[in-house]
């Protein structure tokens, strides 16, 4: 129990927040952030070093978290509430690029945006991305660059970066 | 314009994540969770391992259940290579070993003799009481062995290790022989003049007629045991030899024993003589009587297995069987190869399931203590935590 309070004080509002990111929805994303330690809570006892756990722990969120995005299908309801909500009708309305450029990760498919995701907020190598994912690293990487291909031709982002 | 690139979707990927606010309690529900959550199943705590190996975390292994289950399945799995091994064909079984059998018998009735006798007369109690100690005395030193039997005896010493010609082994040997001849009859009545020739006798013999014509027929013979390989040549001469197997059994140690035993009764017997004479009263001589009866009726069945023994060493013994082509023995019609195959799997698979169950009733115990280890391991972990 020890070992999961640590955890928990360390990784949970990461795993929160990504969750968060993926799913779209605070409600569900408190529910992976809460599964996603109690799986891990379940083997605990058995991981004795941490080196690996933050992987680990990324790792579980992530397929907790996509698991819930397909039984839910949460996904057009989310877009469409990002798109009638904050969704960038006119980009050159958006003062921060900040939130352009996350209106045009939102955009992307979820097999990129997981990715992203997994890259560029979780941290996670493209191997770790590879074995969460259930990927082989080449599709890591092409979906990387894939992703940043379409983020760089975004019209709205290169008219953010502009203004 | 890459790294530009992934610098602003870090950003605006944290800025999204920080529209939300990690509730303040959610710490506290998912410690509480955890806390009430019943014992994980197997299916999950093996996802749960799989996921720490999948990332490289270092674990402490396999579940300890694999580990478990690895040990019984291989115990299970040697004990049935081991059963299905130890079934292979061998050599025939000496047919002698009822005769072993009566001896171990002679031997166990005649240990069980009532020690005294003297219970019917109830006056002259102290005499009586005398004649007990002394025979109880007697009794003491014969059964102490024959080393502690008294001056009269000499001690039997063991024979000396790189001496063997001191104690020339007692084999007792036989052989079993299937013999496929081409005229029964003729082959039949060689073999009855065999033993005669051989300075042996028939000790039995059956004969019978397959399907009205074809002759089959077994006997057996006790031959000197200096003429045991000639006769066996000669019997193999009759036909065509289908199988034979010989064995023997040594039983130095069984006869050097008798002789032990019956020299410290015999003592004893000449003890009681001399106390027979100094007996005074009827109820001692009675006693006395009485144990020296029994003695010698131990003595007497220790002499008849030491002649037996002795017997089975001096002459051999041939189980033969003759058959012609076509009267084979223990083959019926229609008992053919696949037939046989199908028992000895059948048995193999008898064998296998029983030994397993074996090896899960010896693992019950170990279960059991392993369980208890566990749950006071875990109360004690879950105290600490």
């Amino acid at each position: 129990m020890a070992s999961l309070e640590r955890w928990v004080a360390t990784y949970q509002p990461v795993v929160f927040r990504a969750a968060y990111l993926i799913l779209r929805d605070a409600d569900a994303a408190e529910d992976v952030a809460q599964d996603t330690f109690l799986r891990a809570w379940r083997a605990a006892d058995r991981v004795y070093d941490e080196t690996g756990v933050r992987a680990w722990l990324y790792r579980i969120a992530v397929n907790t978290a996509l698991n819930q995005l397909r039984k839910r299908k949460r996904e057009v309801a989310a877009l469409s509430r990002i798109g009638t909500a904050g969704g960038p009708a006119d980009p050159m309305d958006e003062r921060d690029t900040a939130s352009v450029v996350a209106a045009a990760i939102e955009r992307l498919p979820d097999r990129l945006r997981v990715t992203v995701i997994c890259r560029y907020f979780l941290d996670l190598s493209e191997r770790e991305i590879a074995s969460t994912l259930r990927v082989r690293p080449g599709t890591v990487k092409s979906r990387l660059h894939e992703a940043r291909r379409l983020l760089a031709g975004d019209e709205s982002l290169a008219l953010a970066q502009q203004g | 314009m890459t790294d530009e690139l992934e610098r602003e979707i870090r950003r605006a990927l944290e800025a999204k994540a920080l529209e939300v606010d990690v509730p303040d309690d959610l710490a506290a529900r998912t410690l509480a969770a955890a806390r009430e959550a019943n014992a994980p199943r197997l299916r999950e705590r093996l996802r749960g391992w799989r996921d720490a190996r999948s990332v490289g975390a270092r674990v402490t292994g396999y579940p300890r259940w694999l580990y478990a289950g690895a040990a019984a399945a291989a115990a299970v799995g040697l004990y049935a290579l081991g059963s299905v091994v130890t079934m292979q064909p061998g050599p025939t079984p000496m047919p002698g070993p009822a005769a072993f059998e009566q001896l171990q018998r002679v031997g166990g009735e005649a240990a069980e003799l009532p020690a005294t006798g003297g219970g019917a007369v109830t006056s002259a109690e102290t005499a009586a009481t005398t004649a007990t100690e002394d025979i109880a005395a007697v009794r003491g030193r014969s059964s102490a062995g024959a080393a502690q039997a008294g001056p009269d005896i000499a001690p039997i010493e063991p024979p000396a290790p790189g001496r063997p010609g001191s104690f020339p082994p007692k084999i007792v040997r036989t052989a079993d022989l299937e013999v496929e001849v081409r005229n029964f009859d003729r082959a039949w009545d060689a073999a009855m003049n065999l033993a005669s020739r051989h300075d042996g006798f028939v000790t039995n013999s059956n004969t019978e007629q397959i399907n009205g014509k074809l002759g089959r027929g077994t006997l057996t013979m006790r031959v000197p045991a200096t003429k045991l390989d000639a006769a066996l040549r000669d019997l193999r001469r009759l036909g065509k030899l289908v199988r034979m197997s010989s064995s023997g059994a040594d039983v130095s140690a069984q006869l050097v024993d008798l002789d032990a035993r019956t020299r410290a009764l015999e003592a004893e017997e000449l003890q009681l003589l001399e106390l027979l004479k100094r007996a005074s009263g009827v109820s001692q001589v009675l006693e006395v009587r009485d144990r020296l009866n029994a003695v010698r009726q131990e003595i007497e069945s220790l002499k008849a297995q030491k002649e037996l023994y002795e017997d089975q060493v001096a002459y051999s013994t041939i189980n033969a069987t003759l058959f012609e082509s076509g009267a084979e023995p223990d083959e019926e019609p229609g008992d053919g190869i696949i037939i046989q195959s199908w028992r000895t799997a059948l048995h193999a698979g008898l064998v296998i399931v029983g030994g397993a169950l074996v090896v899960l009733g010896g693992l019950v115990p170990l279960a059991a203590l392993g369980l208890g280890t566990w749950s006071v391991v875990r109360v004690i972990r879950r105290r600490r935590s």
